[in-house]
């Protein structure tokens, strides 16, 4: 892989985990940060060929976690100061 | 303390809502969280914010932290998203130690495909509101 393609797939998980950071102190990236992230993806996009673009494509496709299609748990019935857990594995 | 925020939908409804809950172990300390902590001893009940009335509700997802009664919101953000950096390439269900934390997240293939961390997000704000 290129460097321009390393340097792709750094930074597209770079913006992932900066807008979670955000996130996760209740705001939002800037759309002049957010604007930084993504002139520097299309310049690295725009330095890969048809071929290599096609595999980051196909390689962020596969990065994808599985999850299942359901969780087979549900809720259940809890009382402040008892000692119950939240959900339970469906029968 | 065990925190922890999960996504239900209605039976009846199909209404969605994120639940949280958070447990205590007042007088426990510790610098490797308990193997028993959440599942076999998910702590004292200490609060909760409900959106969705349980039970029987079907859970979507969930984010489980277990952490010491004393951790600051922001090392817990920190431990978080050391946890996910780790994990974020890995299945369902995410279940690792980070520090004296442990977090637990899985979550159905809609709402990963949508986008895992717009959900842990969501999960995380719910949780950390009754810290």
């Amino acid at each position: 892989m290129s460097t321009a393609a390393d340097r792709y797939l750094d930074l597209i998980s770079g913006l992932r985990f900066a807008r979670l950071e955000r996130e996760l102190d209740g705001a939002t990236l800037s759309q002049c940060e957010e604007r930084e992230y993504i002139d520097a993806l299309d310049s690295f996009w725009n330095e890969m060929d048809h071929d290599e673009q096609e595999r980051i494509e196909s390689l962020l496709r596969d990065r994808m976690p599985n999850a299942p299609s359901e969780l087979e748990a549900k809720d259940t019935d809890v009382d402040v100061g008892g000692q119950a857990g939240p959900r339970r594995e469906a029968a | 303390m065990y925190l922890t925020a999960q996504r239900v939908v209605a039976p009846k409804t199909g209404e969605i809502g994120i639940n949280a809950f958070l447990y205590l172990h007042p007088g426990r300390t510790w610098t490797v969280p308990p193997n028993e902590i959440p599942d076999k001893v998910p702590g004292r009940l200490k609060k909760t914010n409900i959106a969705i009335p349980p039970p029987g509700n079907r859970i979507r997802s969930y984010l489980d932290i277990v952490a010491p009664d004393e951790i600051s919101g922001e090392e817990l953000k920190r431990r978080l998203l050391t946890f996910l950096k780790r994990v974020e390439r890995q299945p369902f269900p995410w279940d690792a130690v980070e520090g004296a934390c442990r977090f637990r997240i899985e979550m159905d293939a809609q709402l990963a495909s949508a986008g895992w961390s717009k959900e842990v997000a969501a999960l995380a704000g719910a949780a950390v509101e009754l810290m």
